[in-house]
């Protein structure tokens, strides 16, 4: 059985959000992982937004440092269609 | 008069993407769906784990779950999972970003208004008592101790915690961040409105989202990153007659009254649109389209006689 630790964006670069347990079928083949919670979720340098230096707290996860380039934040098109997905506030 | 309104999907008649499949199971208080290639429909199980563990450890409606127990420990340190932690070290940054608009300590206000119970709990059995005297101090966070070399966390007396919308965007974030460590291709993860994406649909240059509005809904497309909505279109509830919803502002310590039926902000990870979006809806279309300017955040108001004000980089698909 495998350990994987694996990254996530969170701001600049999140990473090790949670570990993960791939299973082995016995045919050698991974299948669905099984996350665990022994791993936490690491924290990116900078704004929680994701600007260095903006709002950040003498306490803040990166506070102080720099040279870290902003996170190109997306934009939203108008319309598109049928839709996909739903987000009616949660 | 607005009625009550559970969390999740109101908007019927989505599509799935060419190639695609739908996995749809419930977890975090909503429903959560899952797109994923046709081909690679074993990974619907990991993810569906990894949400469920992150709904175990940050729940506040299981007494056991660890978050519960920290709630109960208030006004001593604790030791806590070096998981937990590090969510609680999000959820301060968070509140320090937004100075306060994000607060996960409002859990007493919550409770106040009758949000005490899941929320199917809180539809089929509203409280019939109104709280007397003075909201709950909210606050609480400012006073939040986190010691990271002994991943201690002392609570103040008398405050609690609910990670609420953070944990499920931070989970929908972890989710998505699995399914790229595990090269799956396009995906999207939906957890009651929270939602990212990772790629693209097949032939495709965005994902199209519905967004309800007071008598519908709108179609926006996101090309990548995360998109949230705070709204009083769900998570309504009668509380001795009185209709209450679950946006708290910090700043009252009531559910919020601002004149606006729902925002959504798209951003990178769906933890900073879910932290954006309740921040830009409680300071206003105008407080808030400034608020998201300053942060390169897009987004969307929807005002409750229907009309709307966009915020940010709009583009034509």
């Amino acid at each position: 059985m495998a350990v994987l630790a694996f990254g996530a964006f969170f701001g600049l670069a999140a990473v090790n959000i949670v570990g993960v347990t791939a299973h082995d079928t016995g045919a050698g083949k991974q299948i669905a992982a099984r996350p665990t919670a022994t791993a936490a979720p690491t924290l990116a340098p900078g704004d929680f937004f994701g600007r260095p230096g903006d709002v950040v707290s003498a306490n803040a996860p990166g506070a102080g440092q720099a040279g870290f380039p902003p996170v190109a934040q997306p934009p939203l098109l108008v319309g598109g269609g049928a839709p996909m997905l739903s987000s009616s506030g949660s | 008069m607005i009625a009550p309104a559970e969390p999740g999907p109101a908007i019927e008649g989505l599509v799935t993407p060419d190639g695609m499949s739908r996995h749809v199971f419930e977890a975090m208080g909503t429903a959560v769906s899952l797109l994923l290639p046709a081909d690679r429909n074993e990974e619907a199980a990991g993810v569906k784990a990894l949400v469920g563990e992150w709904d175990a450890i940050c729940t506040r409606f299981n007494p056991q779950s660890e978050l519960s127990r920290l709630n109960a420990a208030a006004g001593r340190p604790r030791v806590v999972s070096a998981f937990l932690f590090e969510v609680l070290w999000a959820a301060r940054w968070a509140a320090e970003a937004t100075d306060g608009l994000f607060d996960p300590t409002l859990l007493r206000s919550l409770e106040a208004i009758g949000y005490d119970r899941d929320f199917a709990s809180l539809i089929d059995a509203p409280p019939t008592r109104r709280p007397g005297g003075a909201p709950p101090s909210t606050g609480g966070w400012r006073r939040l101790e986190l010691d990271r070399g002994r991943r201690t966390v002392r609570l103040p007396p008398g405050v609690g915690l609910d990670l609420g919308g953070l944990a499920k965007g931070m989970a929908v974030d972890a989710a998505i961040a699995h399914l790229a460590a595990r090269d799956n291709g396009p995906a999207a993860v939906d957890a009651g409105g929270d939602l990212a994406v990772l790629g693209r649909p097949p032939g495709l240059d965005a994902w199209t989202i519905a967004i309800e509005t007071p008598d519908g809904a709108r179609t926006v497309s996101l090309p990548s990153g995360a998109l949230a909505t705070s709204s009083i279109a769900r998570r309504r509830w009668l509380q001795a007659g009185s209709v209450r919803h679950h946006l708290i502002d910090p700043r009252t310590g009531l559910s919020s009254t601002v004149s606006l039926w729902s925002v959504s902000v798209a951003a990178a990870t769906c933890a900073q649109a879910e932290v954006a979006a309740k921040a830009a809806f409680l300071l206003g279309p105008e407080a808030g389209s400034r608020f998201l300017a300053g942060h390169g955040l897009t987004g969307l108001f929807l005002l409750p006689d229907g009309s709307e004000q966009r915020a940010g980089r709009w583009l034509e698909s």
